[in-house]
């Protein structure tokens, strides 16, 4: 009944008792005998409201006039609100019941560090118990250095990978932290152990096989040689043959060496000695050794800064060479090749400058892989084992740097080195 | 009894973050510390003396940190006057503090032992022993740090008994190294080295121990050190 009808309706119930209290006499006190009867009833309609809004699930009293009205609308208010409250409680435990199923382990970590919410995969990954855990720091639990250092910096553009501590089996885990909220992370652990081990055995395997075949391929060139130094005891076709087989087999042993060389700095990327290096007298260095072993070439040396980086000398040398053979090798007999050592900003740069023939932009992306090569038929023409420019970028990866390759097809190349200047 | 949030109901909110400050970096030591042992260990198994002399080197950045630890906590004293579980609290972090320090030293001490074992080559034993007792002893570590993040008495008190399982697995691995020793006198010099290691690794387990018992006098107030928990008994820790 709507609130207009139940008002008409109680006036003309006071109209109503004022016209019969003036037959009989009495108008005023029959009015007010009639508004204490109404007002008692309204009273009497909010206590049940009352005591009905204390258990608002079951169904509302019956009542007369506009609080019937009132009753239903207040009733199917609160139960949408309830049903939408399920629903939302519904989803929050949807996703947090896929996260807890979820393999990888999951934690929500708030602006101090401190665990909010974490699934059940934790425990045997960083040893975290759910739910008791929650409210504590999470550093104080994981408490692994790398962890620590990794987690507190707040920069977590490239995902974190470290040996766990603790357990019979070696554990590697891997972490990537995504900050949302107000300095809220969700962080995501995953163990990459069999991965780890996979391209242990398989860097393994590089390095035992080429060892291997260094052995025997040492006694066939050892009798080659030999039989090549009296040329005169073989008919013609037979030297040639000889010849060929020699220049081969050497080919072959600077491949297996560069193999195993490769191997090696991959090994040694994370546990390597370091030691000063003073890049001005790995250039001069490098230069006697290639006016050896390369007469023609003409190497120019610009350095403009006497700043020292902290690296393996052995490692950056073989870099520095590998570059200045392949700049000379490709350009122009007599063209000068230019090395030069400078500080840039922040960065300090080796670079090997060529005016050869230049590399297509097609292939500047994959010519750091191993045994990669531009153009096929250069292959016997130039002699190298296909992996120089991958021991470049091993080595600059494992001394904190970075090559980068610029080259314009016909105007010649530059290859760059960078490292952070440190102090 | 001390809940979690024990601390955190101060009126002064820079006081909080005192102290929950120093657990932090008491525990990230603690993290530090446990690192160096676990690298000691596996530079010993595989008698890698570069790594061995890293540890050596390493024990240094701890020594630092127990020094400033230390300064935070006479500063806390002096300037909040600190009461109750506070108190306790304060006390408990200078003593694990001190601990961790001897462990850190501890482990130090058996990566000099990798060192010099890594000069004379393999050892008749092939470290069966030391392998063994040093997993105890890690995971003893760690379960005692884990405690005191947790404020975790049950724990606690697992680690307390874990040590006397070590202090056992100690006698008999001494026993059979003299063994070695009777068979072949030329292995003296390298199972000494090990005995060395291994009364280190005995002396970390007891250390794990200590830390475990600061936690229990942290959250329950109770002195259980000197084989006092048993003349308690459970009851009196009730839990």
């Amino acid at each position: 009944m709507t609130w207009f009808a139940a008002t008409s309706r109680t006036l003309l119930l006071i109209i109503v008792s004022a016209c019969v209290g003036a037959l009989y006499g009495y108008p005023q006190e029959a009015v007010i005998l009639v508004l204490f009867g109404i007002s008692g009833f309204s009273f009497y309609q909010i206590r049940r409201v009352q005591l009905w809004l204390q258990t608002p699930e079951k169904m509302p009293p019956d009542a007369y006039g506009a609080w019937g009205d009132i009753l239903s609308r207040m009733y199917f208010l609160q139960r949408g609100s309830l049903e939408a409250q399920a629903q939302l409680q519904d989803t929050v435990e949807y996703l947090q019941d896929s996260f807890a199923a979820m393999r990888d382990g999951v934690v929500m970590v708030d602006a101090n560090g401190c665990i909010k919410w974490l699934n059940r995969s934790l425990e045997p990954l960083l040893g975290l118990r759910c739910p008791e855990d929650t409210g504590q720091p999470l550093t104080n639990l994981v408490r692994a250095p790398e962890f620590n250092r990794y987690f507190l910096a707040m920069d977590y553009s490239t995902p974190l990978q470290y040996l766990a501590i603790g357990g019979e089996k070696p554990l590697y885990l891997r972490v990537e932290v995504t900050p949302f909220g107000k300095a809220e992370r969700l962080l995501f652990v995953r163990d990459v152990s069999s991965a780890v081990l996979m391209e242990k055995m398989r860097r393994e395997f590089v390095a035992n096989v080429s060892h291997e075949l260094r052995t025997p391929l040492t006694v066939i060139s050892g009798y080659l040689g030999t039989l090549l130094m009296d040329t005169k005891a073989f008919p013609e076709r037979y030297v040639k043959a000889l010849t060929q087989m020699g220049q081969h087999a050497k080919r072959m042993e600077n491949l297996l060496k560069d193999l195993l060389w490769l191997s090696r700095i991959e090994s040694e990327q994370y546990n390597s000695e370091h030691d000063t290096i003073d890049v001005r007298g790995l250039f001069h260095e490098l230069r006697d050794d290639l006016a050896e072993s390369h007469p023609n070439s003409v190497l120019v040396l610009e350095i403009s800064t006497d700043k020292t980086i902290c690296g393996n000398y052995p490692q950056l040398y073989s870099a520095v060479s590998n570059l200045a053979i392949n700049a000379i090798k490709y350009s122009p007999e007599g063209n000068p090749v230019t090395l030069s050592w400078t500080l840039q900003g922040d960065d300090l740069c080796i670079r090997v400058r060529d005016r050869g023939l230049g590399i297509d932009s097609s292939h500047i992306p994959r010519l750091t892989e191993r045994f990669y090569r531009v153009d096929d038929s250069r292959n016997s023409a130039t002699g190298g084992t296909g992996l120089g420019l991958a021991i470049v970028k091993h080595v600059a990866a494992a001394n904190d740097g970075q090559l980068k390759i610029e080259s314009k097809l016909g105007e010649g190349s530059t290859f760059t080195l960078i490292f952070p200047a440190r102090g | 009894m001390l809940k979690q949030e024990g601390y955190g109901q101060h009126i002064s909110g820079q006081f909080n973050t005192e102290l929950e400050s120093l657990r932090n970096q008491l525990l990230a030591m603690g993290g530090q510390v446990e690192q160096q042992l676990t690298t000691a260990l596996d530079a010993l198994m595989k008698l890698d003396s570069g790594v061995a002399e890293s540890i050596v080197r390493n024990d240094a950045e701890i020594n630092q940190m127990e020094m400033t630890i230390d300064d935070e906590c006479a500063t806390i004293i002096a300037r909040r006057q600190p009461t109750a579980s506070d108190l306790r609290l304060v006390i408990t972090i200078i003593k694990v503090n001190r601990d961790l320090e001897r462990i850190g030293d501890e482990a130090a001490k058996v990566a000099r032992q990798a060192v010099q074992l890594s000069e004379g080559g393999m050892s008749p034993s092939s470290f069966v022993e030391i392998r063994h007792i040093g997993a105890l002893v890690g995971v003893l570590l760690r379960q005692s740090l884990d405690a005191f993040a947790r404020l975790d008495v049950t724990k606690a008190i697992e680690v307390v008994r874990g040590d006397a399982e070590v202090d056992k697995e100690y006698g008999s691995a001494m026993r059979s190294l003299v063994t070695f020793m009777v068979e072949d006198p030329r292995n003296i010099g390298a199972i000494l080295n090990e005995m060395w290691a291994l009364r280190s690794l005995e002396r970390i387990g007891d250390h794990a121990c200590n830390i475990a018992e600061h936690v229990v006098y942290l959250v329950k107030g109770l002195d259980i050190r000197h084989g006092r928990l048993s003349e308690l008994g459970e009851e009196a820790l009730d839990i």
